[in-house]
């Protein structure tokens, strides 16, 4: 609870943060159009906006990981409703976010069917997540990643452009989430880069690499496209309550053995 | 007419070729996406939550046997866009009721439409 509330009590700082910059004249300037609407344009550094996942299979990445040998001995126990190995039942699923509700880290937020926020202030660029109302600052003022860190649910991240490209480079996660919905696992040696642009107005693109040497033989990279919504994020909160709830609702009910 | 037959179960079951409806964050693999259920009954339930809403329905056969359907659909934050509000069902709305059902043969299953009194079809996706 005292998590919960200490995260709540941060993302609002840090969106009247935000909205204290981006309305600041003499810094409105600096910044850009304001973070209202979507001012950006094609190859524009203006990526601002709730962005949406386009369509397809949003939640997993391609099976074809270059495992490490106990990477795929992981993987080969874990379940849940996605992927190769699929149980219905709650008591068989392995899943921490559905059975602990616990954060989706990075890259799988990414992987999520619900939208986000890009805030660019000066100095940094806040993501905002509906998927669990979480949020990530990703740190443009140059500096590197601090040394020996902690690991964490949402590791150290730090941005720059790359032409109309922004790239953010994140390390320093913990080794408990999962990298996609099928069950994907990572070592605390992930390191997530993400390159964002935005190829037309309403169209934002990603190019993901993971590098985990500790879990993959080689880095490997995914590609997803999301579109420009006209949204207000909303709470998409999983808490043990709700998840019960549904399970005793939906999944005991639809897991059970079919009726003689 | 009388009320029960009014609400009579109507089953029909359709083979579909494409199914646009997205799978749920825990997975769509209980569910039957080939088939299609129709159904008119009365609403005794409407549970606007997170992590998936679910739609509480229930369906009297020619026989008066009263059966208790749960349905699932998106939360609160993706409903909003497709047009739904907290009050969009209420207990005792009279409905018509489309689904794919799981595959056990248990009540229950996935919501693709539902046509409310007022003859306005709601469905999860957004608009």
């Amino acid at each position: 609870m005292r998590n919960h509330f200490l995260r709540f009590l941060g993302l609002h700082f840090l969106v009247a943060l935000a909205a204290a910059l981006a309305l600041s004249p003499r810094l409105l300037a600096q910044a850009g159009p304001p973070a209202a609407g979507s001012a950006g344009s094609a190859g524009s550094k203006d990526l601002q906006g709730v962005w949406l996942f386009g369509g397809g299979d949003a939640f997993d990445l391609p099976r074809n990981a270059p495992f490490q040998p106990w990477a795929k001995a992981k993987f080969d126990t874990e379940r849940n409703q996605h992927g190769p190995h699929v149980v219905l039942d709650y008591a068989s699923n392995t899943d921490p976010f559905i059975k602990a509700c616990d954060p989706l880290g990075v890259p799988r937020v990414l992987l999520a069917n619900h939208p986000f926020k890009i805030v660019q202030a000066p100095s940094e660029v806040i993501l905002l997540y509906e998927r669990s109302h979480d949020f990530r600052e990703v740190y443009m003022d140059g500096r590197d990643h601090p040394k020996d860190m902690d690991p964490s649910w949402w590791g150290n991240s730090i941005g720059k452009w790359d032409g109309d490209t922004l790239v953010i480079d994140s390390v320093g996660f913990n080794d408990k989430t999962w990298l996609d919905y099928q069950g994907l696992p990572h070592s605390e040696a992930l390191h997530v880069v993400e390159r964002y642009r935005r190829p037309d107005h309403d169209t934002l693109r990603l190019d993901l690499t993971i590098d985990d040497p500790k879990a993959y033989t080689m880095p490997w990279s995914a590609t997803r496209n999301y579109r420009l919504k006209a949204w207000d994020i909303g709470e998409e909160i999983c808490t043990p309550e709700s998840e019960k709830n549904f399970e005793q609702g939906i999944i005991k009910p639809a897991s059970a053995p079919p009726a003689k | 007419m009388t009320a029960v037959r009014s609400t009579f179960l109507t089953l029909t079951l359709v083979l579909l070729t494409v199914s646009g409806v997205a799978y749920a964050h825990h997975g769509g693999e209980a569910y039957d996406m080939g088939k299609t259920v129709t159904l008119k009954g009365v609403i005794s339930n409407f549970e606007w939550n997170n992590p998936h809403s679910q739609v509480h329905l229930d369906v009297t056969d020619e026989k008066g046997n009263v059966v208790h359907w749960n349905f699932e659909t998106q939360p609160p934050s993706i409903l909003t866009h497709a047009g739904w509000t907290r009050n969009s069902l209420k207990p005792g709305d009279q409905v018509t009721l489309v689904a794919h059902p799981v595959k056990n043969g248990a009540a229950v299953g996935i919501l693709v439409s539902v046509t409310v009194p007022s003859g306005e079809e709601l469905t999860p996706r957004e608009k």
